[in-house]
């Protein structure tokens, strides 16, 4: 573990001292990032303008509850992005090879591999939109209820990471998973809107089976309500090293069954 | 084009045609995501209407909405052209020089491959998914006002619409001379176009300086116009300029399109023999 931690700084300067040779295109794929987010964004106004308030969201608390689903995505995106190759092409390419002869645990080989400072965008913009539509969005601010956000949005980068692993190691038996990683992973975009009123079937699979709405939207609606914010942090945490651990499993099984590609 | 020539172009459309059936499975599967997408945008639609003052928002009924996430995301699978991706490719790899050294047009292989396979997804993925989606929203949720020759005007708007697409990625292709970033530019011309034609939501919901901004742009022909022929929503005289305007685009945009391409050709540098 010790040597993992040891080495991680150096894997990151190789992926940035990679990245620089290229800095237009990293700048351009954070634009992108950034852009596609505020469409979102744009989207919401849109649909959520043409009525005077969803029950008990109004479009600036919509508006903040979108800026703090953005944070975790983008830090799980900047940490993990290597895991979408694994989903559509690494194990067909058989990419896997290389970190299964050397002494480092492969999984670890394989994140630290890219750091992607482009997710940064994706970062600012939510930063940004919770900043301005935090103090409108009509929540009473108090100390414990900004810890208890902050707590949830660290648990919800590993429900991201831990959802990412489970179905990018899908691959291991399918050749390639990045069609239902992507659909699964887009799930996290309607933890944007207002869940509670969307219908119970949806509303249970997005707490229970794909927990992004347990942990992007619940603690805001928590907020909204005036209820004890402390309980999402739990169910967060509880959600956090379930997927974890079903995701590392997963990939654990997978990794014994993979093959090389031949010639 | 003399008749040999287009015979030449045709083996493409067919390559085309049979590269989309090869890949049937994973463009299925796009396509369930889509459809996902657009249940659950449905769903949002369903709790904004159930807190809405009025039936109608922006001019739809809730089944018309419903019709229309529905339509909006068959109708982005359908036209969804690859053309930028294979610019890229062959950008990449340096396929480009032997392409450019074959009689054959790039842009006119492309484009023919692009038809082949917008003709394949027709098929494969428009043509059920319309059916289903229809019949469910008309009999499950009470959808009026669609008439058979909606769905058959429908078709050429898609042909058009198919088109358009197509020479914006062939526009959009010619960055691949110029950056290695072209994932974000794909995700990034998409969601724009996406989001400016009516693919995520009608334009009637833009605000109004929006919407007359919108009406000077290729963009709402895209999507928005073949959304709102099937839904029946569009009138003959309306319909009619609204064809003649997306065929004017399509001219300019490929004017357009020769020259960004003229000028990236200068750029291309292959390494090896």
């Amino acid at each position: 573990m010790i040597k993992e931690l040891k080495l991680y700084p150096k894997y990151v300067s190789m992926s940035l001292r990679s990245g620089l040779s290229y800095k237009a295109d990293s700048f351009i794929m954070m634009i992108s990032f950034a852009l596609t987010e505020i469409i979102s964004l744009a989207t919401v106004y849109l649909i959520v303008g043409s009525v005077p308030q969803i029950g008990i969201w109004t479009f600036n608390a919509l508006a903040f509850l979108f800026g703090f689903t953005l944070v975790p995505k983008a830090i799980d995106h900047i940490f993990t992005d290597e895991l979408w190759i694994l989903a559509y092409w690494a194990v067909r390419h058989g990419d896997l090879d290389i970190y299964l002869t050397r002494p480092l645990n492969p999984l670890y080989q394989y994140i630290a591999k890219t750091f992607k400072w482009d997710g940064i965008g994706e970062f600012a913009v939510g930063i940004i939109i919770m900043c301005i539509f935090g103090p409108m969005s009509g929540i009473v601010w108090s100390f414990s209820g900004v810890m208890a956000l902050i707590l949830c949005g660290f648990f919800g980068i590993f429900v991201f990471t831990g959802i990412k692993l489970i179905f990018a190691s899908l691959a291991f038996w399918i050749k390639s998973s990045g069609i239902i990683l992507n659909t699964v992973y887009n799930l996290a975009g309607y933890a944007k809107y207002p869940l509670k009123y969307m219908g119970k079937a949806f509303m249970s699979i997005m707490f229970y089976v794909i927990p992004f709405g347990l942990m992007l939207y619940y603690p805001i609606e928590c907020l909204i309500t005036g209820s004890n914010i402390w309980w999402a942090v739990l169910f967060s945490a509880v959600a956090a090293v379930v997927i974890m651990a079903l995701g590392l499993l997963v990939w654990n099984i997978g990794i014994k069954r993979y093959d090389s590609a031949g010639n | 084009m003399r008749k040999g020539q287009i015979k030449k172009y045709l083996i493409f459309m067919r390559s085309g045609f049979q590269t989309v059936l090869a890949y049937r499975g994973a463009i299925a599967l796009w396509m369930v995501g889509a459809l996902i997408s657009a249940v659950l945008m449905g769903l949002v639609w369903w709790a904004i209407y159930s807190f809405s003052p009025q039936t109608e928002i922006a001019g739809y009924v809730f089944p018309q909405m419903l019709m229309y996430v529905i339509l909006s995301a068959a109708v982005g699978e359908a036209i969804y052209s690859d053309t930028m991706g294979q610019i890229n490719e062959d950008v990449k790899w340096g396929l480009i020089g032997m392409r450019l050294m074959k009689p054959i047009n790039y842009r006119m292989q492309l484009f023919f491959t692009a038809m082949g396979s917008f003709l394949a997804r027709i098929i494969i993925i428009g043509v059920p998914v319309l059916t289903v989606g229809t019949l469910v929203v008309v009999f499950g949720f009470g959808l009026q006002g669609i008439m058979w020759y909606n769905i058959l005007l429908f078709l050429p708007a898609c042909v058009l619409s198919a088109v358009m697409f197509d020479t914006f990625g062939f526009i959009f292709g010619q960055l691949a001379f110029r950056t290695q970033a072209m994932f974000g530019v794909a995700s990034m011309s998409q969601i724009v176009m996406s989001f400016l034609s009516g693919g995520i939501v009608p334009i009637a919901l833009f605000p109004l300086w929006a919407q007359s901004v919108l009406y000077y742009t290729p963009f709402p022909t895209l999507v928005s116009l073949p959304v709102r022929i099937f839904l029946g929503q569009v009138g003959w005289a309306e319909m009619l300029i609204g064809f003649a305007i997306s065929i004017a685009w399509i001219v300019a945009l490929n004017v357009l399109a020769h020259l960004a391409y003229k000028s990236s050709v200068k750029h291309v540098v292959v390494f090896g023999g």
